[in-house]
């Protein structure tokens, strides 16, 4: 096992690595996720407080997106 | 043009303006052909640097070579048709080996090189040990020693 | 195809079927990728262990440019089409790409440390790929550097453009020139020079790789979607 985590005297240059790639992938995924629940809660908010106009909204947000 | 559409209009200078650029480059790169360079071999390495100028030279380290000197280690670099001496005193990378690649800084010196840092330059071949050692076995080695 | 995804009830419904498809996909692929570079792979006979680094280094380096490529082709439509989506797609890209390309200067420093012995050189190679990612924080800089973000996204599409000659010249440097760097192992024309029992780790972590950028682009996407609805909703309320 410990000839496992040792990678033949290369451990540092081997684990980090891959510990750099995997951060990287994981903080990403992290902002993504946390970015993306932000603005859906912002846009809940706004529709609910617009609810008379969403009709007309809708049709202008198809045109945009 | 006058008939085009508003997109086609586009795309065309979109055209343009993005091969003008890429001529460009190309252009700078050719010029460049020399520079970007990052070592010469020892064929080139004579008429590329002057005596005492900061310089890279690469090839491989001919078998035999490396000897223990009083000021360091001195090996020789070949490219198959020229070689060179080098001189270094200093830390070796872990691949640095006889028949292996190597990039070496330094500076000419009469006809030896005199290096201050040494890399390891290794091929794109990658196998388990046992392989290589099956394919010297068969004689149908092609790679390095 | 992009007036076809660009109905917004159409475009939740397709990535909402496949977000779980890719998710799952890469969460098998990088358990399976990671069983296979650590466990169930040989050691170099020059390098020894470290050529596990490859397994991450080079998926992360094929990565970095393919997600470029996505992004000029994007960048094409919205300035010819100006195509809203082709916009918040190219925009979408841009994280993952940057991530990519850091991903692969780190671990390749990581990796010629040890090896060549040097942390960095300025090679053809190495300096080419360092371009590629200050490319994705140029476009990141551009394209969120206004306070409509809109007003951004024609100069950054312009700039992913003229940076696309930096991709042949990433692929063909160590052919062109001498370089520190070694050549191609797997993309060359006579067939990998490399071992199958690396190559395959080499490729799982290459599909983990491209499946974990499909759903992290499909995320972005769908919050730049809503990010738009909530600014002209913003304007809206504004005005009234």
């Amino acid at each position: 096992m410990s000839a496992f985590f040792s990678m033949g005297g290369y451990a540092l240059y081997v684990w980090s690595s891959w510990g750099i790639g995997v951060a990287v992938l994981i903080a990403i995924t992290w902002h993504s996720l946390s970015r993306a629940q932000y603005a859906r809660i912002r846009l809940n908010e706004l529709e609910h407080t617009n609810n008379s106009t969403d009709k007309d909204q809708q049709s202008e947000n198809d045109q945009d997106a | 043009m006058r008939d085009l559409s508003p997109k086609a209009k586009r795309g065309i200078a979109l055209l343009m303006v993005v091969s003008a650029l890429g001529l460009a480059v190309m252009l700078v790169l050719t010029a460049l052909r020399d520079h970007v360079v990052f070592f010469y071999g020892p064929s080139d390495i004579r008429d590329q640097a002057s005596q005492g100028q900061i310089v890279r030279l690469g090839g491989l380290v001919a078998e035999n070579s490396v000897t223990t000197l009083a000021d360091g280690i001195g090996f020789t670099i070949t490219d198959g048709t020229s070689s060179m001496d080098v001189v270094y005193a200093g830390v070796l990378p872990d691949l640095f080996r006889e028949g292996q690649g190597v990039v070496t800084e330094g500076v000419l010196d009469n006809d030896i090189f005199r290096a201050n840092n040494v890399l390891a330059k290794h091929d794109e071949t990658y196998m388990p040990a046992e392989v290589a050692d099956m394919l010297k076995d068969q004689g149908v080695w092609k790679g390095q020693e | 195809m992009f007036d076809y995804l660009a109905n917004p009830t159409r475009f939740r419904k397709i990535t909402a079927a496949l977000l779980p498809v890719v998710v799952m996909v890469s969460a098998i692929a990088f358990a399976l990728g990671l069983y296979l570079a650590f466990f169930a792979s040989p050691a170099d006979y020059q390098q020894g262990e470290t050529v596990r680094i490859m397994y991450i280094h080079v998926p992360a380096a094929w990565m970095a440019m393919l997600t470029y490529i996505l992004m000029a082709v994007a960048a094409i439509f919205y300035l010819v089409w100006r195509h809203p989506l082709a916009d918040i797609g190219a925009r979408a890209m841009a994280l993952p790409g940057a991530g990519f390309a850091l991903i692969t200067l780190l671990t390749g420093s990581f990796w010629g440390r040890p090896i060549w012995g040097t942390w960095w050189v300025w090679d053809a190679r190495l300096t080419s790929m360092l371009i590629l990612f200050f490319l994705y924080l140029g476009y990141m800089a551009l394209a969120d550097g206004f306070e409509r973000a809109e007003r951004g996204s024609k100069p950054a599409c312009l700039l992913l453009l003229v940076g696309v000659i930096n991709l042949p010249i990433i692929k063909f440097s160590v052919d062109w020139w001498n370089t520190l760097h070694q050549g191609s192992s797997v993309l060359r024309l006579d067939g990998p020079s490399i071992d199958p029992a690396m190559l395959k780790p080499l490729l799982v972590m290459a599909l983990a790789m491209l499946s974990w950028f499909i759903a992290i682009t499909i995320l972005q996407m769908s919050r730049l979607i809503m990010q738009r609805r909530v600014s002209n909703l913003e304007a809206r309320e504004s005005w009234s």
